[in-house]
């Protein structure tokens, strides 16, 4: 053996730290804002924070595991429903929103058990005859009464104020919880295995890379973050009419979102959510026209740009602002590679 | 005259470099072998000629019209078919099937169906037979008769003994010397250094991607030939 | 019961147009495009605009059809030629963003009502024959399902016995080698895609005349038209039938349960197909009964 060259391995940077300060600012601002803008905006903050976990959930699907899913609107619904069922039976509405993650958890996992070894097309509209069977079946349930609906009404029990910021801290802790929950993973030896999967599936499998286990890892943490977007919109929104849960119109949302932002990146996911929710305040009243526009968004973006902004913006920066890779770089060498 | 002549070629995969700055031409019913070891750059050659692969510079002319520009269909409308490695069949179609596709180069001449059973009796049991079910050497009387279906002024041919017993090696070669005797040039990739001697008018010799030999047949030996094929000559012999 | 299963199979004519262009997508180009259903409302709302300036319903099918060929070429051209290239997945965002665009025009164009052909044919659309045993089979279903059977063995006879099917078949086959072969693969994958939209305006023609449609009623035929697929499985169209037969049963089973248990008792057969057809489906729960048995 020759010497070997010494290698320094890192994977934080100096990007990298003021992503995750500026990260950690955001998220004490969303605290403050009850003291900062009253209760109005924290109904918008929540909005946002779903977006955000929908877009990173639906992105960690099609970008890391290579599933397009139309019917995640399973997750979020069931969810929201789950919280309604639970609150209806005497549980606190919190301790409800909680428990209903938990449930999103468990029937991904079921789900998965079945559904992922459906292909591509297959497995996309597979996902929506789920999550339409769901719709249809909550549906049945007396206290929704069909379409009509029913509100989470125990949480009159607490006063608007409380309730407003009481929300928005839940969804702030719960959101920040489960993107850390990725962002691990993503860190771990599951991480370098999705990642590997990623870039070749038919390479990942060729190096011996559990595909199946590693597609379900991500699968069910993408149900669960979807199941707490519809657990925590519920409980911002408080009204649960199933058409406005189970509707395809989120899978528009998600799918603008990540496409926009960049399939694959969870920083791209994360702008697209931003994009998304600057979009959805300036142009959300023009109705349909609208979501004309996000549609042909979406398809210029699938055909001309499947990096989206984040492939615009992610070469200009010196290194990962969420580094989820690691750098190897010859110790007395400036010059530094990735892989 | 000339009928198919490459110039200059280059062709790469992505950045690595297959066929470097390599010239070929042949004349009407001439038979043209190109020898080499694997990884040579023959087939990245014959499919750049053919257009299936972008050629990264180099020109292609057949009968004198420099086709270099157009997409592998108008080339093929253009008189020149590619007899792919693995013969390519379409397995779920059956043999007359696809022998009628290889009418889809809308050329006039000599070639239907009826004028390949006619030569090929063989081929004529099989009509309805799905092409995927055939021995290689049905396989590849099959292919060879959709390119002439295409009535093309030049054949090449990939590989053409590989996967075949040697009956059927003979059985297509003999088929070739016909096709030849009809004054249609072959370009012919050939692994078997003896069975090119045997056959060949010209003979290119490649080696990581560039010509290392070319010779006439009667005017070199196997010996010759294994050594440029690993490079060990440089320059022309002929 | 002879009612029921009478009615089913009519029904399952309806969804047999439905799915027949998706269905010949999927086996010629293998996309899925998800932009069916709101395609199909798209030609649903030309049949109606043409309808509404008394040109007879037949000369409307054939203009949309025509229409629809054209946009089925286009869209090749525009979008999944260029999707295709890039993997399995863009092909489906870029027709699911598609399908969010069309539906939405619909809207604003043509507002939130209902629309139905059924005016423009009179008795038609409640008139019915009666079969000995005082059974009474609408004639319209009996005239689409009659439409359903055409058109599977029109495409099927395209595809087997004329010049354009075999290139159609080659070109899904083996591209690269179609075109050594002198087939233009772009162009003949753009004529294939210009006749699964054709089927379409058959598929709006037959939902218009037994019922009535709304911007978004797209979404609901994409899912009836996959089901029916997948229940059918692939290879030849004929399979498309026996889908949409097993799907209108199933649903029709699912209304005798239940009032509401019509579209749940499709799904329930869709899943059922999907957990028999794999056998992964079985490997992944084989564990899971070993451990059922041993406890």
């Amino acid at each position: 053996m020759s010497h070997p060259v010494p290698l320094n391995v890192t994977r934080g940077s100096t990007t990298a730290h003021v992503t995750f300060l500026l990260l950690a600012l955001a998220a004490l601002g969303l605290a403050a804002l009850p003291w900062i803008s009253g209760a109005g905006g924290s109904g918008r903050a929540v909005a946002l924070l779903v977006y955000i976990l929908l877009a990173v959930m639906w992105n960690a699907l099609a970008g890391f595991a290579g599933l397009v899913s139309i019917g995640q609107t399973l997750f979020f619904g069931v969810a929201a429903y789950v919280t309604i069922r639970l609150s209806n039976a005497g549980v606190d509405p919190y301790l409800a929103v909680i428990l209903a993650i938990v449930s999103g958890a468990v029937l991904g996992w079921l789900t998965s058990l079945f559904m992922l070894s459906l292909k591509d097309g297959e497995f996309a509209i597979g996902m929506w005859v789920l999550s339409s069977l769901a719709h249809l079946c909550v549906n049945l349930d007396p206290l929704i009464q069909g379409e009509t609906g029913t509100s989470l009404i125990a949480l009159n029990a607490y006063d608007i104020e409380t309730r407003n910021t009481f929300t928005l801290w839940v969804a702030l802790a719960v959101t920040v919880v489960i993107l850390a929950a990725l962002v691990v993973l993503l860190r771990s030896g599951t991480g370098a295995a999705i990642t590997a999967l990623r870039d070749d599936e038919i390479g990942a499998r060729s190096i011996g890379i559990d595909v199946m286990r590693t597609k379900r890892i991500v699968f069910v943490l993408a149900a669960t973050g979807t199941a707490a977007a519809g657990a925590l919109w519920l409980a911002s929104n408080t009204t649960f009419q199933p058409r406005a849960y189970f509707g395809v119109h989120w899978t528009a949302y998600m799918l603008f979102m990540v496409l926009v932002g960049g399939l694959g990146r969870v920083e791209g996911a994360l702008i697209g959510a931003l994009v998304f929710f600057l979009i959805e305040t300036l142009f959300g009243a023009y109705g349909a026209w609208y979501l004309v526009g996000l549609g042909g968004i979406a398809v210029v973006c699938a055909l001309f740009f499947p990096n989206g902004l984040w492939g615009l913006i992610g070469p200009k920066l010196p290194s990962d602002p969420i580094p989820t890779g690691y750098k190897i770089s010859k110790i007395h060498d400036a010059s530094w590679e990735e892989i | 005259m000339t009928v198919l002549s490459a110039q200059n070629m280059s062709a790469a995969h992505g950045q690595l470099s297959a066929v470097q700055d390599v010239d070929l031409s042949l004349v009407a019913g001439e038979m043209l072998f190109v020898v080499g070891a694997n990884g040579a750059g023959k087939t990245t050659l014959l499919r750049s000629i053919s257009g299936d692969h972008r050629q990264s510079q180099g020109t292609v002319t057949l009968s004198g019209v420099d086709i270099s520009c157009h997409p592998a269909h108008l080339r093929a409308r253009s008189g020149l078919a590619l007899v792919p490695e693995g013969r390519r069949l379409f397995a779920d179609l059956t043999v007359r099937e696809n022998l009628l596709l290889g009418a889809s180069t809308a050329r006039s001449g000599p070639w239907s169906v009826d004028a390949i059973y006619d030569r090929s009796p063989n081929l004529a049991k099989l009509d309805q037979s799905l092409a995927g079910k055939l021995s290689g050497g049905e396989q590849q009387a099959v292919a060879i008769g959709r390119a002439l279906m295409g009535n093309p002024v030049a054949i090449m041919l990939d590989e053409v003994s590989l996967g075949l017993s040697p009956a059927a090696v003979e059985l297509a070669y003999a088929t070739l010397a016909r096709v030849r005797d009809m004054g249609i040039a072959l370009l012919v990739v050939e692994q078997d250094l003896n069975r090119a001697l045997a056959t060949a008018d010209q003979l290119v010799v490649m080696c990581e991607g560039r010509v290392t030999l070319r010779a006439i047949a009667s005017e070199t030996d196997a010996a010759q030939l294994a050594a440029a094929s690993f490079g060990q000559t440089e320059g022309a012999a002929a | 019961m002879t009612g029921l299963i009478l009615n089913s199979v009519l029904l399952g004519g309806y969804y047999a147009i439905l799915a027949v262009g998706l269905a010949f997508m999927y086996s010629v180009m293998k996309i899925i495009n998800l932009a069916h259903g709101a395609l199909i409302i798209f030609a649903a709302y030309g049949l109606h605009l043409l309808g509404a300036m008394d040109v007879p319903l037949y000369l409307s099918i054939a203009l949309v059809g025509a229409l629809m060929f054209g946009l089925g070429m286009g869209l090749h051209a525009a979008i999944l030629s260029r999707a295709s290239s890039g993997g399995a997945l863009l092909p489906l965002l870029a027709t699911f963003g598609l399908s969010i665009l069309i539906d939405n025009l619909l809207f604003q164009v043509f507002g939130a009502d209902n629309r139905s052909l059924a005016p423009l044919v009179g008795d038609l659309s409640w008139a019915s024959f009666e079969l000995p045993g005082n059974v009474f089979v609408g004639q319209l279903s009996l005239y689409i399902l009659l439409a359903a059977i055409v058109i599977i063995a029109a495409l099927e006879a395209v595809m087997r016995f004329t010049t354009l099917g075999r290139r159609i078949q080659a070109t899904s086959q083996d591209r690269a080698t179609a075109s050594l072969l002198g087939i233009n693969t772009a162009r003949t994958a753009a004529i294939a895609t210009g006749i699964a939209l054709t089927t379409g305006v058959f598929a709006a023609a037959a939902l218009g005349l037994r019922s009535a449609w709304a911007p978004y009623s797209g979404a609901a035929q994409l899912l009836f038209a996959f089901e029916v697929v997948v229940i059918g499985g692939v290879g030849s169209l004929w399979r498309v039938l026996v889908g949409a037969m097993v799907l209108a049963i199933a649903q029709s089973i699912g209304a005798a349960i239940h009032p509401q248990g019509f579209l749940i008792g499709g799904h329930l057969a869709f899943l059922m197909a999907v957990f028999f057809r794999l056998p992964t489906w079985r490997a992944a729960f084989a564990p899971i009964a070993r451990k059922g048995v041993s406890a």
